[in-house]
C-alpha cells in the first residue's frame, strides 16, 4: 500500500509539473500589464521599471520560469503583486474557507443525493421517481451563478423578516466576534504554527466547536447554507442519478434476490446488500465532484462574497497577479491530485478484489 | 520490476533536486569566497583604539549579531594581511562600533560584484566595504550615517608652500588619467595638469620633484604615503569634491541600521574614531573644506519634483517649499494618500508592517479588527477633536458582484452600498425601503482631434465636427444614470468649471454646409477619416465599442466615412500623446485632484503632450497666468475664459462625465455620495449601533500613501486624516488637522497651521514633527522609513513630479 502511494506521488510530480509550466504561461498569455493593474494607468515608465524589477518581470520569460521553478520548490509560491503578501500565507489564510464550503457542499450533495437516489430506485418508475429524476436533471443544468443568485433573492428577500430568512452573503454576520488562535496562543508571523493557527481561526465551524461558541457556530452555520446548496446541487444530482442507476443495477442481480428470497427484510437488502455493492461508482462521482467543487468554488465564493481560493483566483485573474494565479493553480492542482488517490485508495477497501498494486 | 526501479531513481533525483534547490536558496549571485574571518585583530600599535572582538564579552541573552559582508580586496579599508586575516579601518571602526552600539559584529569576505544584491537577499545584514553612498544603492538598501569622507585630496613634499588648493595655480599638478582628480584639476584649477597612468608613478614624480602636487582619491594617496615613507610626502588636511562611505543595510533590518548608527556616533564622540583613522591613514580626519567652486550650492530641485522642503516652523506650523508655484496645493495635500501619521508610529512599524494592517489616525473611527477576507470593523473614537460620530461601529463588508450588493441592502444587512449596477437604478429608485444618490463624474469623456492633420487644422472645421455629434444621444443610451452631458472640458463638480457655458447645439445640417465650404469633401462628397480608440471600460467610457460605433454613425449622417481603428491600451496612449492619431480619437480623463490645473493644463496647458497639435497660445497664457493665482475667487474668471476658448478651438468634442452612485436604506441620516468616492462614515446614522458598509473589494493596505485604489483610500479616510479635507459629499477643501493655511505672494510656500490638542488613537498628541515625518517619508526615497506596502507611493510620485533621491534612468 505505502509502495502503491509512493508510486502514485511520484506520477504527480510531471503533472504538477506540467500545471506548473501552463499555468506560468498563461498568467503571462493574459492581457493587460501587471504594472498597469496594480498601479493604475498613471503610473509612469520609471514606476513601472522599479516594478517590474522588484517582481523579477524584467528578466527575460526563460529565466523567470526558471527562478519560479526553484523558488517553488524551495516551497516559496512568490508574492502577490497586489497585496504584497508571500503566495503562501494568503493560501492558509483562504484555503480554510474554500475546504470549509466544499465540505458543507459535499454534505449536502452526499446525503440529499444519496437519499433521493435510493428512494428512487426504491420506488422504481413511480411519480416519486420521475419527479426525483427531473429535479436531478435539473439541478444538473443549472449553473451556479444563476442558482446562487436566486437562492439568495428568495431567502433573503422574497423571505426577509420569517424564520426561514438567510444572509445572502458573507460568513459571518456584520462585528460578529471570532477568537483568533493566534492571539489565544499568542503566536506571531514567523512562528512555525502561525499559519496552522491562522488556518483553524478560519475554519468557523471547527473554531466554534473548540472553543465552545454556539452564536459563531450558529451565525457562520446560517451563511453556510445558500453557498453549500448553490455549490452542492449539480453533484447532488449527479450522485443522485448515479446512485438509483448503480443500486437499480445491484438490486437486478442475483444475490440481492437470494437475500429476499432468505427472508430478509426489504430494508436489510437495500442497506446493507444492495447499497454497499452499488457504493462504487459512486464513489468515484463523489471523488470527480470534489474536483468539480473547487473549481465551482470559484464562482460560488465570488458570488456569496467568501474569500476563498476560488474568489482569490478570480482576483488574481483579473488583475494579472501572476504570483496568485500560478500559485493558487498549483495547490488546487495539488489538492485535486490528493483527492484522485484517496478515492482510488477509498476502492480498496470499499472492494477488496480490487488490488491496488 | 523495471517500472519499480525507474520509480526509485526518479525519487532519488527528485530528492537530490530538491537537496541543491533549498541550499542553493538565494545565493546564487554572491556566495562567500571564504570562511567566515574573525573579528578586528587586537591592535598592535599603541596609538590605536581599544577594538576587541565584542564577542569576547559576555554576550546578553538577546545581543543582536549581525554578519557583515565586505570585500577584502581594498586596503587600507579591507585587505587580507600576511597571517590571512581580514583587517583594515572598515574592520576595527566596526568592531569599535559593535562594541559601542551593544552588538556582535562578524565579517564575511566575498565578491565585490553582487555583494549588495546579497545583501538584499539577506545572506547578511550589512556591507561595510568602503562603500561610496549612492542615490541609486539606496533603491535597494539602506545606508547608515556615513562614516568615512573620500573625495580629491592634494598631497605635497614635505615643507612644500603648497597649504591648499588656492595655491596650486601656475604650478604642475599630477594625476591619474581619467580620474576624479584629473577632471576636477582641469576644471577647477589654473594648474597645469600632469596626466600619469598609474597614481605610484605621479607619486614618485612628486617625490622627484617632477611635478609640485597630486590630486588623487585621499585615502589612496594617504595609503600610499603611510607605506612609502621613503618618497618624503604628505596630505595637506583637506577634501575637495567629496564621496561619503556608509554602511550598507539591507532594508527590513531597521535594528541593525539603529543599532549602528548609534554605535557609530558614540564611536565619533568618544575620540575612537580619530585613534582608528590614524593607525591606517597616518593623519586625523580631514576637515571639510568648503564645496568645490565647480559644484556649488546643490540645487534641492534638481530631482525634478515640486517639493523643495518641508519645515517644522514650530510646534503647530508647517511650511512647504516648492519648486514651482502650485495653486493645487491645498487640493492636494486634502488628499487621503497624504494623511499624517504619529512620527513614533512611523518609526515603531519601520513605515510598514502594522503601519499597513492597523493604522493609528486621528480620524472619528478607530481600527477594531480587521479580518482579512471578511469584514473590517472600526469603532468611533471617544476622543475625536470634531464632531463625534453618529454610529458607534462602522464595518467595512465588500463584494465584487453588484447584484450581491443590492440584494444585501433590500436584505437589510447592510446599511449602505457602493456602485448599485446601473440596471439597479430604478430599483432602487422604486423601493420605498431604499434611497439612491447619485454621484457625480469627476471625469470628463472626450472626442479628441489633433490640429496637426488637415482638415483638423481648420477652426471651422472643428467647429462643425463639434455640431455634428449629438451628445445627448450618446449619454442617455450608453451611461449609467448619475451620468451627465458635457457642456465643457470641466466637469460641474471640480473647480474651475464655468457655470452657464453650453456647447455648440447638435446641428448636422450646419455642420455638413461648414464643412462643404470649407472643401472638406472629396468630389464625391465623402471625407475619409478614422476614429481611435482602446477597448477599456472606464468610469468616464463605461462601453467604448458601442460608442465608438454610434459615433461612426453619427458621423455617417454628414457624410464622413470614419473607419475605426481599435488599438492596444498603452500603445493607444502613448500615440496621443505623441500626436501620431489622425482623425478622431475617443478618451477621458478621471481627476487625481479636485483642481481645474488637474484638467486643464494637464491637457491645454503649455507643457501639455501632443495630443491636440499644437498647442493655443491664449489659452496657455490664460492657463499660466491662473495657475500662478491662489484665491479662488480671482482664479475663476480666468478659468471661465479658458473653457470659452476651448470651446472656440475645439481642440475635443466634450462628450460626458460618467457619473456612479451608492444606495443606503431609507432610514439613514447624513447618507451621501461623494464625488471624490471618499463617503465619510461618521455622518451617517441609520438608528442602529452599527452601520454596515458594503464596497466593491476589501481593502488592500490601511497605508493609504501607499495605495491607489477607492476601496483603500476609502477605509483609510475614516481613521485617518490629512492636513486638510474636502467637505462631506462635495470637492471643496476645508479644514482639517490644519487650522488655517496661507501661501506666499508667488504660490512657492504653503504654511499650515495646525490645530491644537488633537491627539493620535494611540494617545499621542498631533505636532508638526508628524507632518513633517508623514510627508518626508513619501517624498525623500532614500528615507528609511520610505517602505509602505509596495514602496511604490504611486500618488506622490504623481501629484508631486517624483520622489527626492530617487534613482533616476
Amino acid at each position: 500500500m505505502t509502495k502503491y502511494i509512493i508510486q502514485r506521488l511520484l506520477a504527480a510530480l510531471p503533472v504538477l509539473f506540467g500545471i506548473l509550466f501552463v499555468t506560468f504561461a498563461l498568467a503571462r498569455l493574459l492581457p493587460g500589464d501587471p504594472c498597469v493593474a496594480m498601479l493604475g494607468e498613471k503610473a509612469n515608465e520609471v514606476t513601472c521599471a522599479a516594478f517590474n524589477a522588484r517582481y523579477g518581470l524584467d528578466e527575460p520569460i526563460v529565466n523567470q520560469f526558471v527562478i519560479y521553478m526553484g523558488d517553488v520548490l524551495t516551497g516559496d509560491l512568490g508574492t502577490s503583486f497586489r497585496y504584497g503578501q508571500p503566495v503562501t500565507r494568503m493560501v492558509s489564510e483562504r484555503l480554510a474557507v474554500t475546504i470549509e464550503l466544499a465540505f458543507s457542499a459535499m454534505i449536502f450533495a452526499v446525503s440529499v443525493g444519496m437519499t433521493l437516489g435510493i428512494i428512487s430506485a426504491r420506488r422504481h418508475n413511480s411519480a416519486t421517481d420521475v419527479f426525483t429524476m427531473i429535479g436531478a436533471n435539473f439541478g444538473v443544468s443549472i449553473p451556479v451563478f444563476v442558482l446562487g443568485l436566486f437562492l439568495a433573492y428568495v431567502f433573503a428577500i422574497l423571505l426577509k423578516d420569517t424564520p426561514f430568512a438567510l444572509p445572502p452573503s458573507g460568513r459571518l454576520s456584520a462585528g460578529m466576534a471570532v477568537t483568533s488562535f493566534t492571539d489565544k496562543f499568542n503566536l506571531t508571523e514567523g512562528d512555525p504554527l502561525y499559519r496552522v493557527a491562522q488556518f483553524f481561526t478560519n475554519l468557523y465551524f471547527v473554531n466554534a466547536i473548540i472553543n465552545l461558541d454556539g452564536e459563531l457556530f450558529v451565525d457562520s452555520a446560517k451563511h453556510m447554507i445558500l453557498p453549500a446548496i448553490a455549490l452542492g446541487t449539480i453533484p447532488m444530482a449527479i450522485i443522485a442519478r448515479m446512485t438509483r442507476s448503480s443500486l437499480l443495477e445491484v438490486l437486478g442481480q442475483d444475490y440481492t434476490r437470494t437475500a429476499r428470497a432468505k427472508g430478509l427484510g426489504e430494508r436489510t437488502v437495500l442497506l446493507r446488500h444492495a447499497l454497499r455493492n452499488a457504493m462504487l461508482p459512486v464513489i468515484t462521482i463523489i471523488g470527480l465532484s470534489l474536483g468539480f467543487l473547487l473549481s465551482g468554488a470559484v464562482l460560488t465564493e465570488t458570488i456569496f462574497g467568501f474569500s476563498g481560493m476560488g474568489r482569490a483566483l478570480y482576483d488574481g485573474i483579473t488583475s494579472s497577479d501572476y504570483a496568485v494565479i500560478q500559485g493558487f493553480t498549483l495547490v488546487v492542482a495539488g489538492i485535486f491530485l490528493l483527492i484522485n488517490l484517496v478515492v482510488d485508495i477509498l476502492y480498496g477497501f470499499l472492494d477488496p478484489r480490487i488490488r491496488l498494486s | 520490476m523495471r517500472q519499480a526501479k525507474l520509480m526509485t531513481l526518479l525519487a532519488i533525483l527528485v530528492i537530490a533536486a530538491l537537496v541543491v534547490t533549498a541550499c542553493g536558496g538565494a545565493g546564487t549571485s554572491a556566495q562567500p569566497t571564504t570562511a567566515p574571518v574573525q573579528e578586528p585583530a587586537p591592535a598592535e600599535e599603541p596609538a590605536a583604539a581599544p577594538t576587541e572582538a565584542p564577542a569576547a564579552e559576555p554576550a546578553p541573552a538577546e545581543m543582536l549579531s549581525i554578519k557583515v559582508g565586505t570585500n577584502a580586496e581594498y586596503r587600507p579599508f579591507e585587505f587580507v594581511d600576511e597571517n590571512g586575516q581580514v583587517v583594515g579601518f572598515d574592520i576595527d571602526l566596526m568592531g569599535a562600533i559593535a562594541k559601542a552600539g551593544g552588538f556582535e559584529a562578524e565579517f564575511v569576505n566575498t565578491r565585490w560584484d553582487g555583494i549588495f544584491v546579497a545583501l538584499a537577499q539577506g545572506e547578511f545584514e550589512a556591507v561595510m566595504s568602503a562603500a561610496t553612498i549612492t542615490d541609486e544603492r539606496k533603491q535597494t538598501v539602506d545606508f547608515s550615517d556615513p562614516y568615512f569622507l573620500s573625495g580629491q585630496g592634494l598631497s605635497v613634499k614635505e615643507g612644500s608652500d603648497i597649504a591648499g588648493i588656492a595655491d596650486v595655480d601656475g604650478k604642475r599638478v599630477g594625476v591619474q588619467l581619467g580620474t576624479t582628480g584629473d577632471i576636477w584639476a582641469s576644471e577647477n584649477t589654473g594648474a597645469e595638469v600632469v596626466r600619469y597612468d598609474e597614481i605610484t608613478l605621479a607619486m614618485q614624480a612628486l617625490s622627484n620633484g617632477d611635478i609640485d602636487a597630486v590630486l588623487n582619491d585621499a585615502p589612496v594617496s594617504a595609503d600610499i604615503i603611510l607605506a612609502n615613507p621613503e618618497l618624503g610626502l604628505v596630505m595637506l588636511p583637506e577634501i575637495y569634491t567629496s564621496e561619503e562611505y556608509g554602511v550598507a543595510i539591507n532594508k527590513a533590518k531597521h535594528e541593525v541600521l539603529a543599532a549602528i548608527n548609534a554605535g557609530l556616533a558614540a564611536v565619533k564622540a568618544s575620540g575612537e574614531y580619530d585613534a582608528i583613522y590614524e593607525k591606517w591613514f597616518g593623519m586625523a580626519p580631514p576637515a571639510v573644506v568648503a564645496e568645490a567652486p565647480a559644484e556649488g550650492e546643490e540645487d534641492p530641485c534638481a530631482y525634478g519634483g515640486i517639493i523643495k522642503d518641508i519645515v517644522a516652523v514650530d510646534d503647530l506650523t508647517v511650511r512647504f517649499d516648492l519648486c514651482v508655484p502650485d495653486p493645487a496645493f491645498p487640493a492636494k495635500a486634502a488628499f487621503s494618500a497624504f494623511q499624517i501619521q504619529s512620527a513614533e508610529y512611523l518609526e515603531a512599524t519601520g513605515g510598514g508592517g502594522d503601519l499597513i494592517e492597523k493604522p493609528v489616525g486621528t480620524g472619528p473611527y478607530m481600527m477594531k479588527e480587521w479580518r482579512r477576507g471578511d469584514q473590517l470593523i472600526l469603532e468611533a473614537n471617544p476622543n475625536y477633536w470634531g464632531e463625534a460620530a453618529k454610529t458607534p461601529t462602522v464595518v467595512f463588508r465588500w463584494s465584487s458582484e453588484a447584484a450581491q450588493r443590492l440584494l444585501e441592502l433590500q436584505a437589510g444587512n447592510v446599511s449602505g452600498i457602493d456602485n448599485p449596477g446601473p440596471d439597479d437604478f430604478d430599483v432602487i429608485e422604486a423601493d420605498a425601503n431604499l434611497t439612491l444618490y447619485p454621484r457625480p463624474g469627476t471625469n470628463v469623456f472626450y472626442l479628441g482631434m489633433n490640429n496637426a492633420f488637415a482638415p483638423f487644422d481648420n477652426e471651422k472645421v472643428r467647429q462643425a465636427f463639434a455640431m455634428a455629434i449629438d451628445r445627448n444621444r450618446i449619454v442617455d443610451n450608453f451611461y449609467p444614470a448619475g451620468s451627465i452631458v458635457a457642456t465643457q472640458f470641466m466637469p460641474p463638480v471640480i473647480f474651475g468649471y464655468t457655470e452657464g457655458l453650453d456647447w455648440y447645439e447638435y446641428n448636422p445640417e450646419m455642420a455638413q454646409q461648414i464643412l462643404t465650404e470649407e472643401g472638406v469633401y472629396d468630389e464625391n462628397g465623402v471625407f475619409k477619416t478614422q476614429i481611435s480608440y482602446r477597448d477599456v471600460v472606464r468610469g468616464y467610457l463605461p462601453e467604448p465599442g458601442v460608442v465608438a460605433q454610434d459615433i461612426q454613425a453619427q458621423l455617417a449622417e454628414i457624410g464622413v466615412e470614419a473607419e475605426i481603428v481599435v488599438m492596444e491600451s498603452g500603445t493607444f496612449l502613448d500615440a496621443a500623446d505623441d500626436g501620431a492619431l489622425e482623425g478622431f480619437h475617443l478618451l477621458g480623463w478621471g481627476a487625481d485632484y479636485p483642481d481645474a490645473t488637474n484638467f486643464l493644463d494637464y491637457h491645454f496647458g503649455a507643457s501639455a503632450s501632443q495630443q491636440f497639435g499644437s498647442k493655443f497660445d491664449d489659452l496657455t497664457a490664460i492657463l499660466q497666468q491662473a495657475a500662478a493665482l491662489a484665491d479662488p475667487a480671482v482664479r475663476q474668471p480666468l478659468y471661465d475664459q479658458a473653457n470659452e476658448l476651448i470651446k472656440q478651438h475645439v481642440p475635443m468634442i466634450p462628450v460626458a462625465h460618467g457619473g456612479s452612485a451608492t444606495a443606503f436604506l431609507a432610514a439613514c441620516e447624513g447618507a451621501h455620495a461623494s464625488p471624490l468616492g471618499n463617503e465619510a462614515m461618521s455622518v451617517i446614522g441609520c438608528g442602529g449601533d452599527t452601520l454596515v458598509w458594503m464596497q466593491n473589494a476589501e481593502p488592500i493596505g490601511l497605508y493609504c500613501a501607499d495605495e491607489t485604489d477607492g476601496e483603500s483610500l476609502r477605509a483609510c479616510e475614516q481613521v485617518g486624516e490629512a492636513l486638510l479635507a474636502f467637505e462631506v459629499g462635495g470637492t471643496d477643501v476645508i479644514p482639517s488637522l490644519a487650522e488655517t493655511w496661507e501661501a506666499n505672494e508667488d504660490l512657492t510656500e504653503w504654511t499650515f497651521n495646525l490645530r491644537p490638542g488633537v491627539t493620535f488613537h494611540d494617545g499621542s498628541t498631533l505636532d508638526a514633527n508628524d507632518v513633517v515625518l508623514s510627508w518626508t517619508v513619501q517624498w525623500d526615497a532614500s528615507h528609511p522609513l520610505h517602505v509602505g506596502r509596495s514602496g511604490d507611493f504611486t500618488y506622490f510620485s504623481a501629484l508631486f513630479g517624483g520622489f527626492k533621491n530617487a534613482h533616476t534612468e
